[in-house]
C-alpha cells in the first residue's frame, strides 16, 4: 500500500475513518516509520515534540528540590539559579546551584556539569568551593556547594585594597586552581566573579566547568544561532553571551577555540590579577576581534593608577599574560611562587631556572640549597646507577663484543653514546625537581613521575642488551632511539593531563608500568610475539588493581599488538576495551591514542568504510581536545592513518593533503615524534605510486628507506623495511626496471620471511607483487602459488572485502585469463567485484581492477558489447572520484581502445589512445612504459585504417622507449610485430628484411612467455607463413 | 420515507454538489439544515473578515462527505472554522490567504523539523505555492482538506512530506531513518545520565536495540514508537487502533517488557563484558526503562 493522503492520515488521527479502511491505514502506519511520524506531527500541538523549556518560577521558600529545603534565591546568572538552602540530613546549610532547564545548550552542559561536579567531589582543597552533592530533580540538574557567608572577588575588589592584600586573595585563588590542575581539571572562565571572598578572608575559587566551553561543540557557527550583528561590525562584548567563557579573560587560544588547559586558565588567573592590581584591563578592544589582536600581539595596557607592585610581580603577570602558552609559566605553582612576599632569596632562583629546565644539564651546581636536601636529592638520582652503572655498561659492552658480528662494534658506540646521553640529562632533571620539591610541590612531583616512567624504559631497554645476542644487537640502535626524550619530564604543562595514581597504588602501577616499558621496546625492535607475551602476562597481573588509565594503557598496546600479527577482530574488541578504561579514567592522550588505532584496524585494515567514517569524527575530536601542537606526535599519527584510509577509498587527493600535514608537522618537531616521518614519506609514495607518477613514488620511498637508516637507526635487514623495499620494486616495475625489481621484491620477501612467521600478514603484498611479475614472464604456476598464498593471507588477516585481498583474487583470475581458462577467470574477477563492491559500496573507484579484468575476459571471449559495457562503467567511476582529465584513466582507456581494435573500430581506438598518450605524457613523462602502450595502440590503429606510413614513427618511438624502460615481454612483442607489418608495406628490400627479422623478434618473445600468449603467438606465425622471404621476392 | 422537496436552502445545496448515491444517507440525517447552519456560522464567527458564499462552502463540504460506513456522527465533528477558511483559500480569497499564513503556516513552521540543508523558507514557499495556488491548471491542495482532523495538522503533514521531497528524489532518505540517538530516547528521553555511557557502550546499546527491536514484532515496534519517541498520547492512540485505552496502555507496555528483555540478551552476547560490567550495564538500562515508564507512561 502506497502512503495513504493527507487527509487520510489525518481522519485516521481522529478516529473518523471507516472500519474497514482504518484496519489498512493502521496497517501501514505500522509497517512506515515515516507515516508514523506524519501521525505524530499531524496530532494536536499538545503532544508529539516535549515542549522547550519554558521559563520556570523561582522555586519558593519552604519548597524542597531532593532532600534540600529552600531558603532564599541568592543568585542568578547566565546558566541558572543559586539558593540558600538546608539540608536537614546533614543539618547544614548549602548553597544550591539549579541550571536552566530547556536549552539546547544547556541540555548539553548539563553533562559537563555532572561530569565536573563529580570529579570536583573528590578535590578537597581549602581555596576550592566544595561540592557536597550532585543530582537530577524533576529534570533539573543541581549542584549542592558549601555555602560561603562572604562576597565574590569582584565585589571586594569594589572596594579600595592594597597590592598585598590583593595578592594574599589571588594567591588562594591560584593556589585552588594549582589544586584542580593537579587533579587533571581546567577551570575555563577564571575571573573575579568566579571567586568568592569569605567573611574569614579566605579566597574559595568556584564554578569550575559550569561555563567550560567543549571543544566537541564549538562555538556557533550558522547564523542563526550567533546573535546577530551587521556585517563586518565587530560584535559588542556584551552579547558574546553564546561565548562561553568571559571574553575580557580568555587566553587567545581559548578564544581562537584551541584546546584549553591549565596554562589558559594562568592566563585567565593574570588578566584577572593584572586588573586588580592596576584597576585596567591588560588587553582594550571593544569587541572580541580586537581584544584577541591586543592579546595576541601583547599589546599590555599601562596601569591606570600608580600602585607599588614589587618589579618581581609585575614580571610574574606579563608573563602569565605571553600569548603563546609555552612562554608562560609552566605550571600555577611556578607562577605562585612569583608572586609569594618576597624573603627567601632561594625560591627566586628556583623559579628563574625552573623555566630554563628543558634545557637544562648541570644546573644544580648554581643553588644555595640547604645541604640535607641536596644529599637526598643526590640519593634519588642514584636511582639511575641501577640502570646504567659503568659496570652495567661494561657488561652490556662485553656482551656485543660477544656476538662476534662485524657490526657489534659500530651498533655498541651508537648505543653507548646514546644511552650516555639520556642517563646523564635524567640525572639532572631529577636532582632539579627534587630541589623543587618544596616550592613547587605539584609540578615537581610530576616531573619525577615522569622520570620514573622514562627510567623503567630506560631500564627495560638495558635489561634486554645485557642479554643481547645477533638479532638484539642489529636492533639495539633503533631500540635505544625509540627512548622518549628526557627532557619533555621538565614541562609540566604536557604532563597534566598524564592520570597519576593514588599513593596506596603507586608500587603495584610503577612495577606494571616498568613491564609495559618492556613491552614497547619489545614492540620496537618488530618482535611482536614477546611482546605480546608481557602484555597477555601483564593483563593477568592487572586484575583486582583498580587503576583504570594503567589498564587502558596495557589494552591499547596489547590491541595495536593483535593488529600487528592480523588479528584484527581482537584487536578491536581490546582497543574499545581501552577506551573506556581511559575513559572512565579521564586519560585523554590515551583515548586519542585508542581512537587512531581503531581508524587504523576498522578503516585501513578491515576496510569498514562506513565505520572508519565515523570513527574519524572521534579521532579527530580527540586530538583536538588534547591540542595538535602540545602532542605533535598523537596529531601526526592521525595525519598517517587518515591518509591510509584516504588511500584505501581511492581518494587521492585528500589522502595527498594528510601526508603533506603530517610530514610539514613533523619535520617542525624534534624527538620520538620525528621517527614517524619514515612512515608519512611512504603514504605520500603510495599516494604518487596511484598517480601513477611512478618516479616521485620511487624517490619518496627511496626518502623514507633512507630517514628509517638514518633517523630511525634500523638495520638495513629490519622486517618493516621490506614492506618498502615491496614499495620500491612496485615503482620499478612501473618504470620498466624489470630486473631490479624482481630482485628487490626478493629481497623483501627474504627478508620478511627470515623474520616472521611464513603466514604473517606483512608477507601477503610482496608475495602478490612477486606474483605480478612472474605472471608477466609467463611463469603461471609460480604466479597462481604466490597469487594463492597472498589471496590466503589476506583473506584471514583482512577479511574478504578488503581491497588488498580483492586485487588478489582478480590477480589469480587474470593468471586463469593467461592460461586460457577463461570461465575460472570470469568467474574469480565476478567475485573480486562483488567483494569490492560489498565493502565499498556500489560507486567504489576501486571497482576498477576487476571490471577492466572483466572487460578483457570477455572480449577474448568474444563478447566486445560486454567487454565495453564494464570498461565503460570502469572509466565512469574513475572519472566521478579524479575528474575527466585524470591520468589515473589511462590503462581504462587503452582497455577500451583494445575493445576497438579487435572489433576493427580503428576511429574510436584513436580517439581513446590519443586520450590516454596526452594524460600519460603530461603526468608520467614521454618515455614512459604507459607511453609507450598508447603509442602501440595509435599505431595499431593507423595500421588498420590502412595508413602506415603513419604507424611507423608512433610505433619506432614506442620501441625506443622498451629498449630503456621495459614493457612487458607480451606488450613489447606487440609493437615489434605491428612495426614489422607497417613496415613491410614500405615494399623496400631493406624494409622487408627488418620487418622479417622484427617478427621473428616478436615470434621469440611470445614463445618465451608460453600459455599466456599463445594465440597472439598463433597470429605472428601465421603472418610469417605469409610474408616469406621468397615470397617477397616473388611479390618484388 | 423520503420527505418531498422541503429542504432547507443550505441542505439543497449541499445536495445539489453531493454525488447522487449520497443523496439518501444525507437524507436520512436528522437535523441536517440545522447541523450545517451551525458549520457555516461557526465559520463566519471564527473568521468574520474572511469573504466566503455559502454556496462555495457547502460544495465543498459536499466533495468531502464522509465515506459510507464512517462513523454516524462524523459530520457533526467537522472542525467547521477548519474547512471553512479552508474552503475560502481554496478559492483565493485574499484575507483567507492572509490569515492562513498567519495562523496556521507560521504555527506550523515553529513544530517543523526540515532535513539538513532544507530551508525552511523553502519548504514553506513549496507548501504555499502547492496548497494555495494549484500546479498546472489542478485545484489548490488546500482543496483537499477535509475537515476532519485539525487544519494544522493537515498542513504539517502535507509540509512535512514537501520537505522531505527532494531528498525522496535523491534516494538519500537512508539519512532520515532514525538515528541511533533516537533509539536511546525510546528508553529515556532527556536524561543526562545516558551521556555517562562511555561512546562505545552507547554504541553497543544502540546495536543490541536495534537488534531488539528488529525482533519485536511490527506493531510492537509501531507501539513504541508511537508512544515513546513521537510522544503521542494514550488516547491518541487508542483512537487509532480503535482499541479502549487501557488496552493499549498495556500493550505498549508489554512490548517495552519485551524490548527490555531481548536488548539485555543482546547486550549480553554482545559484550563481552565481565559479569560485574555487564550486570552495571544491564542495571542502566534497566534504571533507564524504570525512569521512562515512571514519566512518559503516567
Amino acid at each position: 500500500m502506497e502512503c495513504p493522503s493527507e487527509t487520510t492520515l489525518s481522519d485516521f488521527l481522529e478516529g473518523l475513518l471507516p472500519e474497514a479502511q482504518r484496519a489498512l491505514v493502521l496497517a501501514h502506519v505500522e509497517g512506515c516509520e515515516r507515516c508514523q511520524e506524519l501521525v505524530a506531527l499531524g496530532a494536536s500541538s499538545t503532544e508529539g515534540v516535549p515542549d522547550a523549556g519554558e521559563e520556570r518560577a523561582p522555586l519558593a521558600q519552604g519548597a524542597t528540590l531532593a532532600r534540600y529545603v529552600v531558603l532564599e534565591r541568592i543568585g542568578r546568572g547566565a546558566m541558572g539559579e543559586v539558593y540558600a538552602a538546608y539540608d536537614p540530613e546533614l543539618d547544614r546549610q548549602v548553597a544550591l546551584k539549579l541550571l536552566r532547564p530547556g536549552d539546547r545548550h544547556v541540555e548539553e552542559l548539563r553533562v559537563r556539569l555532572l561530569r565536573e561536579a563529580q570529579a570536583l567531589a573528590r578535590l578537597a582543597h581549602p581555596n576550592v568551593v566544595t561540592v557536597h552533592d550532585v543530582g537530577v530533580c524533576d529534570d533539573r540538574v543541581f549542584l549542592a556547594l558549601e555555602l560561603v557567608e562572604g562576597t565574590t572577588l569582584s565585589e571586594w575588589l569594589k572596594q579600595p585594597r592594597s597590592p598585598e592584600e590583593v595578592l594574599r586573595v589571588f594567591r588562594d585563588a591560584g593556589k585552588g586552581l594549582a589544586a584542580a590542575h593537579a587533579a587533571g581539571l581546567v577551570h575555563r572562565d577564571f575571573k573575579p566573579a568566579n571567586v568568592l571572598v569569605g567573611q574569614d578572608g579566605r579566597a574559595r575559587v568556584t564554578d569550575f566547568g559550569l561555563a567550560r566551553p567543549s571543544n566537541r561543540w564549538p562555538r556557533p557557527r550558522s547564523p542563526s544561532e550567533s546573535p546577530p550583528r551587521a556585517p563586518g561590525a565587530p560584535s559588542p562584548l556584551t552579547r558574546t553571551g553564546a561565548l562561553v567563557g568571559t571574553p575580557a579573560y580568555m587566553a587567545p587560544e581559548q578564544q581562537q577555540g584551541h584546546g584549553v588547559d591549565a596554562l589558559s586558565d594562568q592566563f585567565s588567573f593574570c588578566v584577572a590579577l593584572y586588573e586588580a592590581l592596576h584597576g585596567v584591563r591588560p588587553f582594550g578592544g571593544g569587541s572580541l576581534e580586537e581584544l584577541g589582536r591586543a592579546a595576541r600581539e601583547g599589546r599590555v595596557r599601562p596601569p591606570e593608577r600608580e600602585v607599588k607592585v614589587p618589579a618581581r610581580v609585575r614580571r610574574a603577570v606579563l608573563r602569565g599574560l605571553r600569548a603563546r602558552p609555552e612562554e608562560r609559566f609552566p605550571s600555577m605553582d611556578a607562577l605562585l611562587a612569583e608572586l609569594a612576599p618576597s624573603r627567601a632569596p632561594r625560591i627566586r632562583a628556583w623559579v628563574a631556572t625552573s623555566t630554563a629546565a628543558a634545557s637544562l644539564l648541570g644546573l644544580a651546581a648554581g643553588y644555595v640549597v640547604a645541604h640535607r636536601r641536596e644529599a637526598r636529592c643526590a640519593q634519588e638520582a642514584e636511582k639511575l646507577s641501577t640502570v646504567w652503572s659503568p659496570e652495567r655498561r661494561e657488561r652490556i659492552h662485553a656482551a656485543f663484543l660477544a656476538t662476534g658480528k662485524p657490526y657489534a662494534s659500530s651498533a655498541w658506540e651508537a648505543v653507548s653514546t646514546m644511552l650516555d646521553a639520556q642517563a646523564s640529562a635524567w640525572r639532572s632533571l631529577r636532582t632539579d625537581s627534587c630541589l623543587a620539591e618544596r616550592d613547587a610541590p605539584v609540578a615537581s612531583w610530576q616531573t619525577a613521575a615522569c622520570l620514573d616512567s622514562r627510567l623503567w624504559h630506560l631500564a627495560a631497554v638495558t635489561d634486554v642488551l645485557e642479554k643481547a645476542d645477533a638479532q638484539t644487537v642489529q636492533n639495539a640502535p633503533q631500540m635505544v632511539a625509540a627512548l622518549e626524550g628526557i627532557s619533555a619530564c621538565g614541562d609540566a604543562s604536557a604532563l597534566t593531563t598524564r592520570p597519576q595514581p593514588p599513593d596506596a597504588l603507586r608500587p603495584r602501577v610503577d612495577a606494571a608500568r616498568r613491564r609495559l616499558a618492556e613491552a614497547k621496546a619489545r614492540l620496537d625492535t618488530g618482535n611482536h610475539a614477546a611482546a605480546l607475551e608481557v602484555t597477555t602476562a601483564l593483563l593477568q597481573d592487572l586484575q583486582g588493581l583498580d587503576y583504570r588509565p594503567l589498564e587502558a594503557e596495557v589494552l591499547t598496546l596489547h590491541g595495536h599488538l593483535h593488529g600487528l600479527t592480523g588479528k584484527l577482530k581482537e584487536a578491536e574488541e581490546l582497543l574499545y576495551k581501552a577506551l573506556w578504561a581511559a575513559e572512565s579514567g579521564r586519560d585523554d592522550e590515551t583515548v586519542a591514542r585508542v581512537w587512531i588505532l581503531l581508524l587504523w584496524v576498522a578503516g585501513d585494515q578491515m576496510a569498514r568504510l562506513d565505520e572508519a567514517n565515523r570513527l574519524v569524527h572521534h579521532a579527530r575530536a580527540a586530538v583536538e581536545r588534547l591540542g595538535r601542537e602540545r602532542f605533535p606526535g598523537i596529531a601526526i599519527d592521525l595525519h598517517l592513518r587518515m591518509g591510509g584510509l584516504l588511500l584505501l577509498q581511492g581518494k587521492l587527493d585528500e589522502a595527498e593533503a594528510e601526508y603533506t600535514q603530517g610530514l610539514a608537522l613533523s619535520r617542525k618537531v624534534a624527538g620520538p615524534e620525528r621517527l614517524r616521518t619514515t612512515y608519512l614519506l611512504a603514504g605520500l609514495g603510495r599516494v604518487r605510486s596511484r598517480q601513477l607518477r611512478a618516479a616521485e613514488a620511487l624517490e619518496l620511498f627511496r626518502q623514507a628507506e633512507a630517514n628509517a637508516l638514518q633517523v630511525r637507526q634500523w638495520s638495513p635487514e629490519h622486517p618493516v623495511l621490506a614492506v618498502n623495499l615491496n614499495n620500491i620494486a612496485t615503482e620499478l616495475l612501473a618504470l620498466g626496471r624489470t630486473d631490479e625489481a624482481l630482485a628487490t621484491f626478493q629481497r623483501a620477501l627474504g627478508l620478511l620471511e627470515a623474520a616472521r612467521s611464513k603466514d604473517h600478514p606483512s608477507l601477503a603484498a610482496p608475495l602478490n607483487n612477486l606474483a605480478v611479475i612472474l605472471r608477466r614472464e609467463g611463469r603461471l604456476d609460480a604466479s597462481r602459488q604466490s597469487y594463492q598464498r597472498a589471496l590466503a593471507i589476506f583473506e584471514r588477516s583482512k577479511g574478504p572485502e578488503h581491497p588488498s585481498t580483492v586485487i588478489a583474487l582478480g590477480g589469480l583470475g587474470m593468471v586463469s585469463y593467461d592460461s586460457n581458462q577463461l570461465d575460472e577467470a570470469l568467474a574469480h574477477n565476478q567475485e573480486a567485484l562483488e567483494r569490492i563492491q560489498r565493502g565499498l559500496g556500489m560507486d567504489t573507484p576501486r571497482a576498477e581492477m576487476p571490471l577492466r579484468n572483466l572487460g578483457l575476459i570477455h572480449l577474448r571471449a568474444g563478447r566486445p558489447a560486454e567487454a565495453r559495457k564494464h570498461l565503460t562503467r570502469a572509466l565512469r567511476l574513475l572519472e566521478k572520484e579524479h575528474g575527466p582529465d585524470s591520468a589515473v584513466a589511462g590503462g581504462v582507456l587503452r582497455d577500451l581502445a583494445r575493445v576497438e581494435l579487435t572489433t576493427g573500430e580503428w576511429r574510436l581506438a584513436l580517439t581513446h589512445c590519443e586520450r590516454s598518450l596526452k594524460q600519460d605524457e603530461q603526468t608520467q613523462g614521454a618515455e614512459s612504459p604507459d607511453t609507450a602502450l598508447d603509442l602501440a595502440c595509435l599505431g595499431e590503429a593507423r595500421l588498420g585504417l590502412g595508413a602506415p606510413e603513419e604507424a611507423v614513427p608512433l610505433l619506432e618511438r614506442a620501441r625506443s622507449i622498451d629498449a630503456r624502460a621495459r614493457l612487458d615481454r607480451k606488450e613489447a612483442a606487440r609493437v615489434s610485430f605491428l612495426l614489422a607489418r607497417a613496415l613491410w608495406e614500405r615494399r623496400s628490400r631493406e624494409e622487408r628484411v627488418r620487418a622479417m627479422a622484427l617478427a621473428e623478434e616478436a615470434r621469440r618473445w611470445m614463445e618465451a612467455l608460453g600459455m599466456r600468449t599463445r594465440n597472439e603467438l598463433r597470429e605472428v606465425m601465421a603472418w610469417q607463413a605469409r610474408h616469406s622471404p621468397t615470397l617477397s621476392e616473388a611479390v618484388r | 420515507m423520503t420527505s418531498p422537496e422541503t429542504h432547507g436552502p443550505l441542505t439543497a445545496l449541499l445536495l445539489a454538489h453531493a454525488p447522487p448515491e449520497r443523496h439518501e444517507w444525507l437524507r436520512a440525517l436528522p437535523g441536517l439544515e440545522g447541523l450545517l447552519e451551525e458549520h457555516l456560522a461557526k465559520g463566519r464567527a471564527a473568521w468574520p473578515s474572511v469573504e466566503l458564499a455559502p454556496e462555495h462552502f457547502l460544495r465543498h463540504l459536499a466533495r468531502h462527505l464522509p465515506e459510507e460506513g464512517a462513523p454516524p456522527d462524523t459530520l457533526h465533528q467537522l472542525r467547521a472554522a477548519d474547512l471553512y477558511l479552508a474552503c475560502a483559500c481554496a478559492g483565493g480569497e485574499p484575507q483567507a490567504l492572509e490569515l492562513f499564513e498567519r495562523h496556521v503556516l507560521q504555527k506550523v513552521s515553529a513544530r517543523l523539523g526540515t532535513p539538513p540543508g532544507v530551508s525552511l523558507d523553502e519548504v514553506l514557499q513549496v507548501a504555499r505555492q502547492r496548497l494555495l495556488l494549484g500546479v498546472a491548471g489542478s485545484a489548490p491542495k488546500i482543496a483537499e482538506f477535509s475537515g476532519r482532523g485539525s487544519l494544522s495538522g493537515w498542513v504539517r503533514i502535507v509540509t512535512s512530506r514537501i520537505a522531505r521531497e527532494p531528498l525522496g528524489q535523491d534516494g538519500r532518505q537512508e539519512l532520515f531513518s532514525e538515528p541511533p540517538q533516537a533509539l536511546e530516547r525510546m528508553l529515556s528521553r532527556d536524561d543526562p545520565e545516558r551521556e555517562f555511557l562511555q561512546a562505545h557502550s552507547r554504541q553497543v546499546l544502540s546495536e543490541s536495540l536495534q537488534a531488539a527491536l528488529a525482533e519485536l514484532s511490527e506493531r510492537e515496534r509501531a507501539l513504541l514508537r508511537l508512544h515513546h519517541l513521537h510522544g503521542l498520547t494514550m488516547d491518541r492512540i487508542a483512537t487509532m487502533y480503535g482499541e479502549p485505552r487501557s488496552s493499549v496502555a498495556r500493550h505498549v507496555a508489554q512490548a517495552r517488557e519485551r524490548l527490555l528483555k531481548l536488548t539485555r540478551r543482546e547486550l549480553a552476547s554482545r559484550l563481552k563484558l565481565d559479569r560485574q560490567e555487564l550486570e552495571s550495564l544491564l542495571g542502566f538500562v534497566q534504571s533507564r526503562l524504570d525512569l521512562s515508564l515512571h514519566r512518559l507512561m503516567a
